[in-house]
């Protein structure tokens, strides 16, 4: 027995030293997945499905405005105080819109945002506000599109503006309906801070301090009465989309409100 | 399915047509069973033939009358042999796939359906592993079951093997005239007719014989012809002369007799209905895995329920504490054992039967281990059956010619004895055996004259040509009256005639006035009289029968060449000869028998001769084989030191024998508890006169008394004993078909010291199948606590259900199974057999050193390596701890690790499969070592070596499956696997070297200090 506790002993020991001389996991998550993609998601994802939901009502005691709180405010509220502690600690991090300096992540602030970082992010209004993210991923960096090379399979309305954009250093945001019906009830779109995450907030580097980086899509004009169908998908070089189960191209959920 | 009855309709000459049922299967009640056992007690053989005649309404002379054996014959029914009710073969099938260890796989396979239902009613995308699990529980069960029963050869045949006793057509005298009729169709009070090459067709009486013999070795597994006649010799119906029984033989002459008892009734149709309606007793190790069941499913239920109010205490609620406590009892439930257990026993089986050991029913493997009393036949199994002279007696010696032939002394008295030995005798060497040693020649004649002849050829060599050299004129056949054969011989180079006598030696002293002595005759005074009597006497008690032998050279004027010898009307002289010796002969044992009976006694096995033959000859054999020892005393050693009969031998000279020898008559009167008490007080027995009931009786007696019993037997009527004993051993060579039926092995070789062999692998298997059941339950419990932990401390899951199976009926089984090649430990001949309460296959120590200690080692290894490669990934234990409920979440795709790296739910489970992936690696590494420790349970491994190639292959063999599992693409897919690096083995090996070490340390204090700690409570 005692010498089961000193080999259990010896394992703490081992992994206590891992963790302190690996700044980043040993075995690299990428080479797990076959394409190497970080996980994307989206907030508020509160309604858990295989096909996330987000439904809000103006009708009968469920209301939305009839309610003290609305939970997908009170998420938004909650999930976005990080980046209030991050304005307040900004000797953490760096102004990467000039400079990145050596241990400070780039900063990013809920002002960024713009009309999707206030207030009660356009959800009585009926122009709720998506906030699509990426999952951290030690060590990956975007390969980004220049331009010339964008693939036959992109849609062409983020062509446009990949092309038109003067920084072209990001990882590309699109979001649309699935299918044309879709895209039809979804009306426009709008994204802040970019329609992209800025390059300059990979790699993630296993810093505590990392915030990450969000693009609002703000849908300004939803069929009401419908349940829209919407993707919204990531796009550097070297995102792959063979499967989709992995969820690391893109995402699907379904809006509605009436 | 077998038909119950038909009817049938008499179509023989018997006359008026009768219609009756036959009974073809019928079901005995126990009460009937008892009756069968009883011996048979009769009268019909006591009372005279007048009285005969009035209590079966008949005439002895012109037979019943065909109305009235009509009648009879549909009132009683026919004369034929029923079958009791045998377990159709479906039951026995049935048996195999649901009783015993198939029911607890059963058990487990119906709960783990009722958990996958209950969890696929809450969410119906529960995965399937559930109901893999069941799938192979089932294959199992069926795979093992189907082989099992192929390999029982279904004893329904029984019955067979006994009709083909019994003769089809019988001659029968009905209203005067003779018949052939089938001898079903007989009934009591007929007369029937038989003779020389007949079957007897129903137990009769003779009323009349014309030098009747015939052959009761059904009855009495003696295979001696014997004198039936019409006077009643003995009280008991057994030895008297005047019946005859149902399915034995008549050898010689011919006879009448008067049906008194047909179809069940008779002898051989108890002992058919006793052989065939026996259940036998259960097996040893059906008990030992109806125990070691017992202790799994107690400790599984305890285990289940007490995490059942855990998780209900840790607020899961009813349904998903239900499913956990599924999970965990059908855990428990060792997969593979079943299969280890069957293969160990094939094995064990094939190398026996390589061994002229033929298995009939692999449990009866271990039985034979377990055996603490054997049963022996003598005739036959300790005996070659062969008589052989074993004794001569001439010139006042007595000299062994059987085993010191060459110290023969060669003088005139010798040559005198073996020329009539060569001369009076019938028997001849059957042609074209020249090449055959002497002694395995076949021959024509009796049993007594053959070994005379066969003597005369070892000893003086070219019998015939001397015998045609001196032809014979005449001769007087042996008869049971006279007791003697004579025949005169013409000598050709003294041309005179030479008369040679030989029988009973009491007649022939009788008849004789001189005597062959030291190179002259000389005149028998009564004290020569005596001393040669006492000569017979004391061959008489070494158990052998002695033949005199006496010749007389006629004179050349009285009887000279040509002279008409006339054996009707005797016209020479059959008195007055010169007596020239004695042979004796007997069955000599076998010549290794002495040498396994000693191992016997070493091995602490007691043996016990039960025959049919006559008590002298039974102990004589038995003190030659060792049964009993040699200072041990019998009251016959007693009479025949005080010379005088057996009868007359005193209380208190009885009461000092040290050793007892029971007759069938003294068993007759012996009660249940008597019987009882001698076999508990005497070690030494020998049963002589035994009937098939009384070898029943002894059977059941021993049983009761707690005794592991292996009864050997080649006769019918040995089938009964057979059948009860927990194991009964048949003769290949010699036994007959019903035996070979009843019996659950059988010696090809017909060797008692073959059963030594039997009994060596017995006690062998049974030592190793406790190796292989702690090898198979050792991974149960790395198995077991992955799950445990999942709940309580709310971990991902560790290992899968697949991965469990891939354990238990994959990489376990080889290494397990190659455990039944494992050589004794120590000389396993040496010890006592176990004792059946105490000594258990599975016991609460072999238990918790495999589920407490080597399994919680195993456990220890499996998450070392399991939390290694989990670490690799990012995931340290403090952030797994309490993660399950979003590591399983399909819905949360962002789940931060210890870096703060983020997984979706399909990144997770794929880690998760590592993790199962380094797990099963562990334990596959683990087990390994628990290999190298189960090998012994005392010795140090080093003492054992590793000249086990079988299980040496399996282990490289368990290394490549596991690397073909883990790093084939496609299959690693298919066993929800992923490849993990190739060093992650590397954690878990302190662990199996710890086992190593751990248990070299516990076998070291278990050796040397027997009554420690360690042996009291890990020895298992």
């Amino acid at each position: 027995m005692l010498m089961l506790g000193t080999f259990f002993l010896l394992m703490l020991g081992c992994t206590e030293y891992i963790r302190e001389n690996y700044k980043l996991p040993w075995i690299e998550k990428k080479s797990l997945i076959e394409e190497g993609n970080p996980g994307v998601g989206f907030i508020p994802n509160i309604i858990k499905t295989t096909s996330p939901l987000i439904w809000y009502t103006f009708k009968g005691p469920q209301a939305f405005d009839n309610m003290k709180y609305n939970p997908y405010v009170d998420y938004l509220n909650k999930y976005l105080k990080a980046y209030d502690e991050a304005e307040k600690n900004k000797h953490n991090y760096s102004n990467c819109e000039n400079s990145k300096e050596e241990d400070k992540p780039c900063i990013f602030l809920r002002k960024h945002l713009g009309p999707c970082g206030a207030g009660e992010f356009g959800y009585p209004d009926k122009k709720p506000c998506i906030y699509i993210k990426i999952n951290k991923l030690p060590e990956w960096v975007p390969e980004y599109y220049t331009g010339y090379d964008l693939p036959e399979e992109m849609p062409h309305s983020l062509k446009t503006a990949i092309k038109t954009d003067s920084n072209k250093k990001k990882l590309w945001v699109h979001c649309d309906g699935v299918y044309p019906p879709d895209s039809d009830h979804i009306g426009a779109l709008s994204y802040y801070p970019h329609r992209g995450i800025m390059g300059y907030y990979f790699p993630y580097d296993g810093n505590k301090h990392y915030i990450t980086p969000l693009v609002a899509v703000k849908v300004d004009n939803i069929k009401k009465g419908y349940a829209v169908n919407m993707r919204c998908s990531v796009w550097a070089k070297n995102i792959r989309y063979t499967d989709p189960r992995t969820h690391s191209a893109y995402i699907q959920m379904y809006l509605a409100m009436d | 399915m077998m038909r119950k009855s038909s009817i049938i309709r008499t179509s023989s000459e018997a006359g008026t047509s009768v219609t009756y049922i036959k009974t073809l299967v019928k079901t005995r009640t126990p009460t009937e069973l008892d009756q069968f056992k009883k011996e048979i007690s009769i009268d019909d053989h006591i009372i005279s033939l007048k009285k005969l005649q009035e209590r079966y309404n008949t005439d002895l002379q012109d037979g019943l009358s065909r109305v009235k054996a009509g009648e009879l014959l549909r009132l009683y029914g026919p004369n034929c042999l029923i079958s009791s009710a045998t377990k159709s073969r479906w039951l026995v099938l049935a048996e195999f796939l649901f009783g015993g260890f198939a029911a607890l796989l059963w058990v487990g396979a119906a709960l783990s359906t009722i958990g996958y239902l209950v969890s696929y009613y809450q969410d119906p995308r529960t995965p399937l592993d559930q109901l893999y699990l069941a799938g192979v529980l089932v294959a199992v069960i069926l795979i093992t079951g189907i082989f099992g029963y192929y390999q029982e050869a279904a004893n329904t045949s029984i019955m067979e093997s006994f009709k083909k006793l019994v003769p089809k057509f019988a001659t029968v005298i009905r209203e005067g005239n003779m018949l052939t009729i089938p001898a079903e169709e007989l009934v009591i009070g007929d007369v029937v007719e038989i003779q020389g090459g007949d079957c007897v067709p129903a137990d009769i009486r003779i009323i009349k014989s014309r030098s009747l013999k015939v052959d009761n070795s059904s009855i009495t597994g003696e295979s001696e012809m014997q004198p039936r006649s019409p006077e009643c010799t003995d009280t008991n119906p057994l030895e008297t002369q005047n019946l005859a029984f149902y399915s034995t033989n008549v050898i010689e002459g011919a006879g009448t007799g008067v049906v008194i008892a047909t179809g069940d009734n008779t002898l051989i149709g108890h002992i058919a209905g006793l052989t065939s309606g026996i259940e036998p007793e259960e097996m040893p190790i059906k008990k030992e895995l109806k125990y070691f069941i017992k202790l799994i499913t107690a400790l599984a239920i305890f285990i289940g329920a007490t995490f059942f109010v855990i998780s209900i205490a840790l607020g899961y609620d009813f349904f998903e504490s239900f499913i956990f406590l599924i999970a965990i009892i059908v855990a428990n439930v060792p997969e593979g054992l079943l299969v280890t257990l069957t293969a160990c026993l094939t094995l064990t089986a094939r190398r026996m039967s390589k061994k002229n050991c033929l298995v009939k029913n692999l449990q009866a493997i271990e039985t034979l281990g377990s055996t603490s009393v054997i049963c022996s036949d003598k005739t036959g199994t300790l005996t070659q059956n062969r008589m052989t002279v074993s004794h001569m007696f001439y010139n006042d010696t007595i000299v062994d010619v059987l085993d010191e032939s060459d110290k023969v002394n060669r003088n005139a008295e010798f040559k005198n004895l073996c020329r009539v030995g060569i001369l009076c005798n019938r028997a001849e060497f059957k042609p074209e055996q020249e090449k055959i040693p002497i002694l395995q020649r076949e021959v024509k004649g009796d049993a007594s004259e053959s070994a005379v002849l066969k003597c005369m050829e070892i000893l003086i060599g070219d019998v015939m040509t001397q015998r045609n050299q001196m032809t014979k004129i005449c001769e007087i056949p042996f008869n049971s009256t006279n007791k003697y054969q004579v025949s005169i011989h013409h000598l050709q180079n003294e041309n005179k005639h030479l008369l040679v006598m030989k029988g009973a030696p009491e007649r022939i002293i009788d008849r004789c006035t001189t005597y062959a002595l030291n190179g002259s005759d000389v005149n028998i005074s009564s004290e020569k009289k005596k001393a040669l009597q006492q000569a017979v006497s004391k061959l008489g008690y070494m158990g052998e029968r002695v033949l005199g032998f006496a010749d007389l050279m006629l004179s050349k004027d009285k009887f000279p060449v040509g002279f008409k010898f006339n054996t009707d009307k005797v016209n020479f002289p059959l008195e007055g000869l010169r007596f020239v010796g004695l042979m004796s002969m007997i069955d000599p044992p076998r010549p290794n028998v002495p040498n396994a009976v000693e191992k016997c006694r070493s091995a602490g096995i007691r043996v016990i001769m039960v025959t049919g033959d006559h008590p002298i000859t039974a102990v004589a054999i038995a003190k030659k084989v060792g049964i009993l020892s040699s200072e041990s005393e019998t009251i016959y050693d007693v009479a025949m030191k005080k010379s005088i009969s057996v009868s007359k031998v005193t209380a208190e000279d009885k009461a000092r024998c040290s050793a007892r020898v029971i007759t069938g008559a003294d068993l007759r009167e012996m009660s249940q508890s008597k019987l009882d008490s001698i076999l508990m007080t005497f070690w030494e027995i020998v049963f002589a006169r035994t009937s098939p009931q009384q070898k029943l009786k002894i059977v059941e007696s021993l049983q009761r008394l707690g005794y592991i019993v292996a009864v050997t037997g080649d006769g019918v009527n040995d089938s009964p004993a057979l059948k009860k004993a927990d194991i009964g051993v048949a003769m290949g060579i010699s036994g007959s078909d019903v035996s070979k039926e009843a019996a659950d092995m059988i010696l090809l070789d017909d060797n008692f010291a073959t059963i030594v062999t039997g009994i060596e692998e017995g006690r062998l298997i049974f030592d190793n199948l406790k190796k292989s059941i702690f090898y198979v339950l050792t991974s149960n419990v790395p198995e077991i606590i992955p799950f445990i932990l999942f709940v309580t401390i709310n971990i991902p899951q560790a290992l899968s259900v697949l991965a469990i199976l891939l354990v238990d009926v994959g990489t376990d089984l080889w290494p397990a199974i190659s455990l039944a090649y494992e050589k004794p430990e120590a000389d396993i001949m040496s010890r006592m057999p176990r004792d059946p309460q105490q000594d258990k296959l599975v016991n609460t120590r072999l238990m918790s050193l495999a589920y407490c200690q080597i399994g919680f080692i195993q456990t220890c290894a499996g998450y070392v390596t399991w939390f290694f490669v989990m670490a690799q990934h990012g995931f340290f234990y403090d952030r797994l701890i309490g993660i399950r409920k979003e590591w399983d979440d399909p819905f949360t795709n962002d789940l931060a690790d210890s870096y703060g790296q983020e997984w979706t739910y399909e990144e997770r489970k794929i880690l998760e499969r590592k993790g199962y992936a380094a797990y099963f690696l562990a334990i596959v590494v683990t087990q390994i070592c628990d290999a190298f420790i189960v090998k012994t349970r005392r010795l140090s491994v080093v003492q054992q070596g590793m000249s086990n190639w079988v299980l040496n292959t399996g282990i490289l063999f368990v290394i490549f499956v596991a690397g073909v599992i883990l790093y084939s693409p496609g299959v690693n897919q298919a066993m929800q696997f992923e490849r993990v690096e190739w060093y992650t083995f590397v954690p878990s090996l302190p662990f199996g070297l710890f086992i190593i070490i751990y248990d070299e340390y516990r076998r070291y204090f278990v050796r040397n200090y027997p009554n420690g700690w360690f042996a009291r409570e890990t020895y298992y």
